[in-house]
């Protein structure tokens, strides 16, 4: 069972993670990832982040993305969150949580999903400072750590 | 003919300075002919175009060009940097 949401609320990590456990008492192992803004880039105080995407298709390439792990690990449920619009610094931006009979597959689908989430999903960054706004540059190590699971 | 929708995103869209247009199927049977068509109309958009850009026919991502039919909906976009 997998939940995908894009949302301009924050979310709350128990809510998910108890989402992961409810009327599931196979999966021995529950992982999950949450990514937060950081207050500094590049030697840059960063106030906030807008983030932008692309309606329907950042739900059909989440959707993609945890079907792609499906594939390759034995999953039970997996939910991931996304925030867009203005978030703080120091608040949540993603929620990526994946449930497992062992930990091993819960690790590596977690640890796919976000890189894929990263170089695929149409999601774009842009740094809000105390000089004004601009968008992120997109990371050739990401692009790397996506590739290395090819 | 029936158009094809095109949408921009993110720091393509400010600097090109619009979100969406429409074109004629029969000006861009193709996502090859996509850029080419709108230099004709707007050559100052180049140094643009030059820049990395992801490509999606339908919110699919595409790497190859790719046949267009009418009411495709096809969006040009920076690389991804959410998460």
């Amino acid at each position: 069972m997998d939940t995908i949401r894009i949302t301009e609320a924050d979310f709350k990590v128990q809510q998910e993670y108890d989402w992961l456990c409810e009327n599931n008492s196979v999966d021995g192992a529950v992982v999950f990832f949450v990514g937060r803004v950081r207050d500094f880039s590049k030697n840059e105080k960063v106030l906030a982040i807008f983030l932008e995407h692309y309606p329907q298709m950042t739900e059909r390439s989440l959707q993609e993305i945890i079907t792609n792990a499906r594939q390759r690990w034995q999953l039970g449920k997996v939910a991931v969150v996304h925030r867009v619009g203005r978030i703080l610094a120091a608040e949540q931006i993603v929620f990526v949580g994946v449930t497992s009979q062992h930990r091993e597959n819960a690790f590596s689908a977690a640890n796919f999903i976000m890189d894929f989430l990263k170089t695929q999903a149409p999601f774009w960054k842009k740094e809000i400072t105390p000089e004004g706004e601009h968008w992120v540059e997109a990371k050739a190590s990401d692009q790397d750590k996506a590739r290395h699971w090819r | 003919m029936a158009d094809v929708k095109i949408r921009f995103f993110a720091r393509l869209r400010d600097q090109l300075g619009v979100s969406d247009m429409a074109l004629l199927m029969s000006d861009v049977a193709n996502t090859e002919e996509i850029i080419p068509h709108l230099l004709q109309t707007h050559p100052h958009w180049q140094k643009f175009f030059d820049a990395p850009l992801l490509m999606a026919v339908n919110q699919q991502l595409v790497n190859e060009p790719t046949e267009l039919v009418a009411g495709d909906e096809v969006a040009l976009f920076p690389p991804v940097t959410g998460g």
